[in-house]
């Protein structure tokens, strides 16, 4: 009996650490972005001015836009590597359209579109109807759309884009930004799909089991391809946002896109192993990079330098995500 | 066919390369009964529930339902007939909250595509109100809740989508006591409201304490089909085992030495709760129990796969502290695990490779180079010993027979000569010749003075095998039993949770 007593105080111990633990892993991409907040405040006196804070999310709209895309996958199990080239190819395509055959703006952007959501249906019909591994279908359409954009584009840049697309990726509504504007309503609709649609219930569904999901009747294949496509179509709008801030297109653009938006949605809570993952989650990891990145820049640390302090985020941005995982599996 | 007959399966066979599952099986489940499934491992209960289920296609015979002829191509199509179908895997969504799990084939929606958050929440409340599970919330996370719980939860899916059948495959085995009254008052409930259920149970206790009728296969066959009230446990008992199996004079003649191991109180987790066993040298230890019965884990934790919560182990003699695998051979254990494919062997690689590898610094000089017509030589001869049948050891592995594979893991393990070898259902989908032959070696281990733990679900090869037997049964120890004073019929009460008499 004693016995019993003593098991169950030690359990609470443990079930009280555990929740602790939780908490901290739940919400440790939050307390991150304050803890960065007011550090860097106290040592750059230019960080916490409207101005710089405005420019991070500048800075981060198209990428950010991207992790969002890159979250959708993530949870089906998949993942995204062919994003940048998606972007450069969407682009170039499409610029070359708009300056060279003077097409109108409206078409331009439907280029933007249909390019970047049929690489991504190529990668989902890939992965799902072909049962090919998501990291190395990818990782083909990643290349595959690199060399596309060099051999079409002859290595070249194609500038001179409609104003109207220039006002997409640079103009600004009121005191705002307009790409900050795209990011919000591209993360409004995110979150909308993810947490309330039936469709983001089957994403999350095929995630979690999909033997389970295929057994209540759904069509595990075509819901896991639009995963890809949803993922194609944010890609496309990341596209447009920096082809008219660049005013645009060039074969380097989007370069290592992949992984800071990988890294972004993990650090989110978005999780590698599939089922975990939300809109609000991604966006907090998207300030979390974009902070630290501007931390580096506004801190003068060299260019050099940068690159190891953003794969030690990733390194971490992973640690945190096998914890997260032992929690879940230690409570079971 | 009676007026009632809901379902009916007229001379359904079913054919898997080298079984047949099932033989011309006759079944009839009746409008608002409680229809029992009994038999031994492999008697074709789970063919039988799959056809059913739509998860598996018979050979020939007929499906009716309400009288209609009907073919149930897939697990949808099931579904959509009204046949809800509960597995022992559960097939629920971790990661997602209750009511999504419950209503996710028919997410209620007011605006099409998105999901009407107020009312799936008020519906999924009356129905878990209704099964009397009104801690849980419609909002909590599924992966939260305990097994048993997520048991119920599948159940009350089931009940949303007001299935006419409804299959359970072994639904106690995660349950706690409590939990399984609350199932079976649920059960009763949609018996009541004229729900037919299938209920697939090793607890005859259960059976009896809910179903109206049983029917019993056994190798494919249907035994026959009785209303519960008119048989008794042992009646029961007698049909699932068919003739009473006598115990085989030993091939090898053995002489169980002094104790080579001992465990004191070993508990982990829910399924193993403070077991304590002595195993000596030379003796075969048989230790069944029904699934779930906490075997495989008490190995598992022997071998240090799993951390013990509590619990003392002696290895002649000396206390010792196993906390891993490899550690856990440094001390003479082997384990052979269930799912030799996964566990066991390296199937993409020749014979040879497999042979040696668990005992490759034997085969290498003093640079650590491996001495390829070392492993050759102990490879072929193992080959001779164990009879493997195969052209050459340079044979992948994955192009042998279960038997002979089984015999591949036998000889890595003869290498090392260990003090004591665990072996987990190590006959599993092997045919019955080469079982004789798993037998043999196994003997010959024992002979060599190893003590041998031999887990197995199946009771005719503890009486063909086993000296000694412990029959577990929720995780605790319920009898040990030794060779002479034990038969078929009586461990099979044992575990089942008869009483014997």
């Amino acid at each position: 009996m004693t016995n019993a007593v003593v098991n169950s105080d030690k359990k609470s111990l443990n079930w009280v650490a555990l929740k602790v633990a939780h908490f901290c892993l739940q919400y440790g991409a939050l307390i991150l972005v304050v803890l960065l907040v007011l550090g860097i405040a106290l040592v750059s006196p230019d960080f916490l001015t409207p101005g710089n804070l405005i420019n991070v999310l500048v800075q981060n709209a198209a990428i950010g836009i991207v992790a969002l895309g890159m979250t959708f996958v993530i949870i089906v199990q998949g993942i995204d590597i062919s994003v940048g080239g998606n972007i450069a190819l969407a682009s170039l395509l499409a610029s070359i359209a708009m300056s060279s055959f003077h097409l109108p703006w409206y078409v331009g952007i439907l280029i933007f579109l249909i390019m970047s959501t049929l690489v991504g249906w190529i990668n989902g019909f890939s992965v799902s109807k072909l049962g090919m591994t998501p990291f190395l279908v990818t990782l083909a359409t990643l290349t595959v759309t690199r060399g596309l954009v060099l051999a079409i584009g002859n290595g070249q840049s194609v500038y001179g884009l409609p104003p109207e697309i220039k006002f997409l990726g640079s103009g600004r509504l009121g005191p705002v930004p307009v790409p900050i504007v795209i990011m919000l309503l591209a993360f409004l609709v995110g979150h909308i799909l993810l947490s309330r649609s039936v469709f983001g219930r089957q994403v999350l569904a095929i995630g979690g089991n999909a033997d389970a999901a295929r057994m209540q009747g759904l069509n595990v294949n075509r819901t896991r391809t639009l995963a890809y496509v949803v993922c194609g179509a944010f890609v496309s709008l990341a596209a447009i946002v920096l082809a008219g801030r660049y005013n645009a297109a060039m074969p380097d653009m989007a370069e290592g896109f992949e992984f800071s938006a990988i890294a972004m949605a993990v650090i989110g809570g978005t999780s590698m192993a599939g089922g975990e993952g939300s809109a609000m989650g991604t966006f907090v990891g998207v300030l979390v990079i974009g902070l630290i990145n501007n931390a580096l820049n506004l801190l003068g640390v060299s260019v050099f330098y940068q690159g190891v302090a953003r794969g030690a985020v990733i390194f971490f941005a992973i640690l945190l995500d096998t914890l997260r995982r032992h929690l879940a599996e230690s409570e079971k | 066919m009676t007026e009632t007959t809901l379902l009916e399966l007229i001379g359904i066979s079913r054919q898997f390369p080298g079984v047949l599952a099932l033989d011309h099986v006759d079944f009839e489940l009746a409008a608002g009964e409680i229809h029992g499934l009994v038999g031994e491992n492999g008697a074709g209960k789970s063919t039988l529930m799959n056809i059913i289920g739509g998860v598996v296609l018979p050979d020939n015979g007929t499906i009716r339902l309400h009288g209609q002829p009907v073919e149930i191509a897939n697990p949808a199509h099931a579904h959509t007939l009204g046949i809800g179908f509960i597995h022992q895997e559960l097939s629920l969504f971790p990661n997602m909250d209750v009511a999504s799990n419950i209503f996710f084939s028919d997410l209620p929606q007011r605006v099409p595509g998105l999901v009407d958050i107020k009312q799936i929440k008020q519906k999924t409340r009356a129905i878990l109100d209704r099964m009397g599970l009104t801690e849980v919330q419609p909002t909590q996370k599924l992966g939260s809740l305990s097994p048993g719980r997520k048991q119920l939860v599948e159940i009350a899916r089931c009940i949303a989508q007001h299935n006419e059948i409804l299959v359970l495959d072994e639904p106690t085995s995660s349950l706690s006591d409590r939990e399984t009254q609350t199932l079976f008052n649920i059960v009763r409930e949609l018996k009541n409201q004229g729900v037919s259920i299938i209920f697939v149970s090793h607890r005859l206790d259960e059976v009896f304490e809910v179903c109206d009728r049983v029917t019993v296969l056994r190798d494919g066959k249907k035994i026959d089909t009785v209303a519960t009230k008119q048989v008794t446990h042992q009646e029961l008992v007698r049909m699932i085992l068919g003739h009473e199996i006598a115990a085989s004079s030993a091939d090898v003649v053995r002489k169980p030495g002094e104790v080579v191991l001992r465990v004191e109180s070993l508990s982990r987790g829910r399924l193993v709760k403070n077991v304590s066993f002595d195993l000596h040298r030379g003796e075969i230890l048989g230790i069944t129990g029904l699934l779930g019965s906490g075997r495989t884990e008490l190995a598992r934790a022997i071998f240090g796969l799993d951390r013990m919560n509590s619990g003392k182990v002696w290895i002649d003699g000396n206390r010792v502290y196993i906390h891993s695998p490899e550690n856990a051979i440094s001390h003479g254990l082997g384990f052979i695990t269930e799912n030799r494919r996964e566990e066991g062997l390296l199937i993409e690689k020749p014979i040879v490779d497999n042979i040696v590898l668990a005992n490759l610094r034997s085969f290498s000089n003093l640079f650590g180079w491996v001495s390829s017509q070392k492993e050759r030589q102990a490879a072929e001869q193992q080959k001779a010993n164990l009879r493997i049948v195969t052209p050459s050891i340079d044979r992948l592995v994955k192009y042998l027979s279960g038997g002979n594979q089984q015999k591949v893991v036998l000889a890595k393990w003869l290498q090392t000569t260990p003090r004591i070898l665990i072996l987990d259902e190590p006959t599993r989908g092997i045919d019955v010749g080469a079982k004789e032959e798993v037998y043999h070696l196994i003997q010959q281990i024992a002979a060599q003075g190893t003590g041998v733990i031999y887990i197995t679900s199946e009771i005719p090869e503890v009486v063909r095998l086993c000296d000694r037997v412990l029959v577990m049964r929720d995780g605790a120890i319920s009898t040990s039993m030794d060779r002479g004073n034990f038969t078929g019929h009586e461990i099979l009460m044992a575990a089942t949770g008869g009483n014997v008499s």
